[in-house]
């Protein structure tokens, strides 16, 4: 052991408090540096969870207000547009429908014929 | 500086506990930074390299900790960090600062006018010779006579058995006294 400080001592050498300073900067670039990165997570995790929280809130209040506020009278929505809409459409393709006799004779039953 | 007495198997125990971890390699980096800088300073010669390897060693060991197992002594974990950082760094910097293709008692001149470098000339071509050993020579010498590492755990560093370790540092040796002595003669 003595051998290794003198020659150390003797030949090589370090800026005065230079091992202190070695030191402070392993553990700023290491665990202090891990220690920022992990806070820094924590609060982005916070503020990005808070802003989720808010959007969603702010989404169920527009669904809701939407809900209340526009009345239901959508066409689609209502039976008797339904009817109604079915009926054209059912005569629109009848009437553009040719038939001739003998077609026609075959759909027929007996009874019809009766 | 710490006051607390450094215990292996308390900050191996620590190491595995997530609220523990920090402060255990805080106590780590406080015991362990200055031999392994010293290892890296003879190993590459000028203060600025060394100070950047040494702190790229630690960063490495802090992203690695947690692969840590507490097989070996941390001590030996973090050499063999710092001697792969040590030869990368050479790898990549041949032809730099202090280049073993330069003419004898180059590298003792360099060390001379090094502000961080207060031998003498013999010191001087002392750190020369050793410099101009082969790497794993170089590697196994300083960390046997300066160091002081014994053969059996600097086994475990360079994955080399101790017998090969042994020749390499009597090796070492012969040349480094070769050299010395052909320097003296002329």
């Amino acid at each position: 052991m003595e051998k290794k400080n003198n020659i150390n001592k003797k030949t090589f050498t370090v800026p005065e408090g230079y091992f202190e300073q070695l030191n402070k900067n392993i553990l700023s670039s290491t665990v202090e540096n891990s220690r920022t990165i992990q806070r820094q997570r924590t609060h982005i995790l916070g503020k990005f969870g808070r802003a989720v929280g808010y959007a969603a809130a702010i989404a169920v209040i527009f669904i809701l207000a939407f809900n209340i506020l526009m009345p239901v009278n959508n066409s689609y929505t209502n039976i008797a547009n339904i009817e109604t809409n079915e009926s054209e459409y059912i005569d629109n393709i009848l009437n553009s429908y040719t038939i001739d006799d003998y077609t026609f004779y075959c759909y027929l039953t007996d009874t019809d014929l009766e | 500086m710490s006051d607390k007495k450094y215990n292996e198997d308390t900050i191996i125990a620590q190491l595995k506990v997530n609220t523990l971890r920090a402060g255990a390699f805080s106590a780590i980096v406080r015991e362990h930074s200055e031999s392994i800088y010293w290892y890296v300073r003879r190993m590459v010669l000028v203060h600025d390299d060394a100070n950047d390897i040494v702190q790229n060693t630690f960063t490495k060991a802090w992203i690695n900790i947690e692969s840590f197992q507490g097989k070996s002594k941390i001590s030996t974990w973090l050499y063999r960090i710092a001697i792969n950082e040590t030869l990368t760094f050479l790898n990549k910097n041949q032809n730099t600062t202090v280049s073993l293709d330069s003419p004898d008692g180059a590298i003792a001149e360099f060390l001379e006018s090094d502000t961080h470098f207060c031998g003498n000339k013999a010191d001087a071509m002392l750190q020369e010779a050793i410099a101009r050993l082969p790497e794993k020579q170089r590697q196994v010498f300083n960390l046997k006579y300066f160091n002081e590492i014994k053969y059996e755990e600097m086994s475990k560093m360079l994955n080399t058995s101790v017998g090969a370790l042994k020749a390499s540092y009597h090796i070492a040796v012969k040349k480094i006294e070769e050299y010395i002595g052909n320097v003296e003669i002329s």
